[in-house]
């Protein structure tokens, strides 16, 4: 599992991330929820080792992090970082030659699913199908865990439905997922657990089946009470599902 | 090491497509001014057999002395210093973040740093050699195109005096002032990258302390270049031991450098 023992970030005096602990397991699909700038791109960052921590520890399966990591987490961020000049043919052999991980021909298999051309050059490419390029190099990896980071922001309608769909694919199964989102509609019914988080704390982390069970509460009826006293913030959240 | 010979090849493949088009430009040009020497010497004999005035001599510096000549050199050097800031900066600067993917590979993150290093160490060996080549070609042609009793023949290391310092700096005549002279170009290199590496750890803190390492570098090495200079000094060194220290103190600053770049690299650097 990936655990996070009491992260914290400060950047210069502001404080991002104040005391994060919580577990990303195995075989689970998590989520981390919050507005803006809560902290839950650098939660991802700091585990990909792309930022460090002011304090705190990070461990993967009880390691620190070393390049070895690389080939067993592997982290999708919204915002295309492969070469534009490259096919994505190129950007898969460049993943294939570097890897261990790497798995031909689901990356192949998915070219398809998401009806891609390899011989399209990234810089050509609209946002959603850079988005189906990140999702792709990300899950044709091997690895035991998985982070995405806002895999609906700024998608068309067709898109999100396809990114949807590996969700509940064989692409995830059995990999501890995290994914951060704004899009609650989209994920409401495939996550297992749901951490919300506000002003860098976690406000609250619970089992949405559970949840469900217990009280008949959805995850945007829980957040309506973690964020009840920031109730201009919830509009928001109404704002971004339209 | 499989990963870092792959690494390696795709950063020399980057910077080919930079250094490729800058070569043939500096070619271009160096034949435009050679070209332009042999029509001048044309012109000039037409009018010798016209006027009987004595005919004057011309030799390889005729082609290096045309203003165009120390452009064409120039074009190279300037490219690899421009090369030095760009190949870090394009990884985070631009549309799309590529130090994201280069960050995340399962390697040692030194291995980016050297690939970027050695990529400059090849392309450098690549134009230098290309350079001496057409060197070779030019003074084929010029002699060529000359009548001998009008042609001054040059050694090749000759050829570019009226630029002393191009000549000195860019085409040394010994091993040893090669290996003096690009070793020192290295280790400036190297602390360029470690400036770059502490900028982009620690935004404006680390650009400052960035530029002073960088500029540190510079002064170190003319401080022992100096040493014999310095009246004060109670004895004197010997211009072989001077150079020695110079060596030693490149060697020593490329190893500081690998060094304060590899911690940048693995606790600090950001994306």
């Amino acid at each position: 599992m990936i655990e996070l023992i009491d992260v914290h970030k400060k950047y210069g005096r502001k404080k991002v991330l104040d005391g994060i602990n919580f577990t990303v397991p195995k075989g689970e699909i998590s989520t981390l929820i919050g507005v803006n700038g809560v902290g839950k791109t650098t939660i991802l960052n700091h585990i990909m080792n792309l930022q460090p921590v002011t304090k705190g520890e990070i461990l993967i399966d009880g390691e620190k992090h070393h390049p070895g990591i690389y080939d067993k987490v592997s982290f999708i961020p919204d915002a295309a970082i492969t070469l534009p000049e490259m096919r994505i043919r190129e950007a898969m052999d460049f993943m294939g030659s570097f890897y261990e991980t790497w798995n031909k021909k689901r990356a192949e298999e998915m070219l398809g699913f998401f009806r891609l051309n390899k011989d399209d050059k990234i810089k050509t490419l609209s946002k959603g199908n850079v988005a189906k390029v990140n999702l792709l190099l990300g899950l044709a990896l091997d690895v035991d865990y998985v982070l995405m980071d806002e895999p609906f922001s700024g998608i068309d309608i067709f898109t999100r439905e396809q990114i949807s769909e590996v969700f509940t694919s064989y692409l995830v199964e059995n990999k501890g997922v995290l994914i951060t989102t704004h899009e609650i509609n989209e994920i409401e019914f495939i996550v297992d657990r749901a951490i919300l988080m506000d002003e860098g704390k976690i406000l609250r982390e619970f089992n949405v089946e559970e949840i469900r069970e217990t009280e008949g509460k959805s995850i945007i009826d829980i957040m309506r009470d973690v964020y009840s006293p920031y109730s201009d913030r919830i509009s928001n959240y109404e704002f971004d599902k339209q | 090491m499989i990963k870092f010979i792959r690494l390696l090849e795709f950063e020399l493949g980057r910077f080919l497509r930079f250094l490729i088009p800058a070569i043939v430009l500096s070619a271009v040009i160096q034949f435009i001014a050679l070209f332009d020497t042999i029509t001048n010497y044309n012109a000039y004999l037409k009018e010798s057999l016209e006027s009987n005035v004595p005919m004057q001599q011309f030799s390889m510096h005729d082609v290096t002395g045309s203003g165009l000549f120390p452009v064409a050199i120039l074009i190279v050097p300037l490219l690899f210093v421009f090369y030095s800031l760009f190949t870090w900066y394009r990884e985070w600067l631009g549309k799309n973040t590529f130090i994201y993917r280069l960050l995340m590979l399962p390697i040692n993150r030194m291995s980016i740093f050297f690939s970027k290093a050695i990529t400059f160490l090849i392309g450098g060996l690549l134009a230098f050699l290309t350079q001496f080549g057409l060197y070779a070609i030019i003074f084929v042609i010029f002699e060529n195109a000359i009548q001998p009793e009008y042609f001054t023949a040059l050694n090749i290391h000759n050829v570019q005096p009226p630029y002393e310092m191009i000549q000195l700096t860019l085409f040394p005549t010994t091993s040893f002032e090669f290996l003096h002279i690009y070793g020192f170009a290295f280790a400036a290199l190297l602390a360029l990258f470690t400036a770059i590496l502490m900028e982009r750890s620690f935004s404006v803190k680390g650009a400052i302390g960035g530029i002073i390492y960088f500029i540190a570098y510079f002064v170190g090495y003319f401080y022992i270049s100096a040493l014999n200079s310095i009246d004060s000094m109670p004895w004197i060194i010997k211009p072989s031991h001077i150079f020695l220290m110079q060596g030693a103190y490149i060697l020593l600053m490329m190893v500081i450098s690998a060094l304060i770049s590899h911690l940048l690299l693995k606790n600090k650097v950001r994306v």
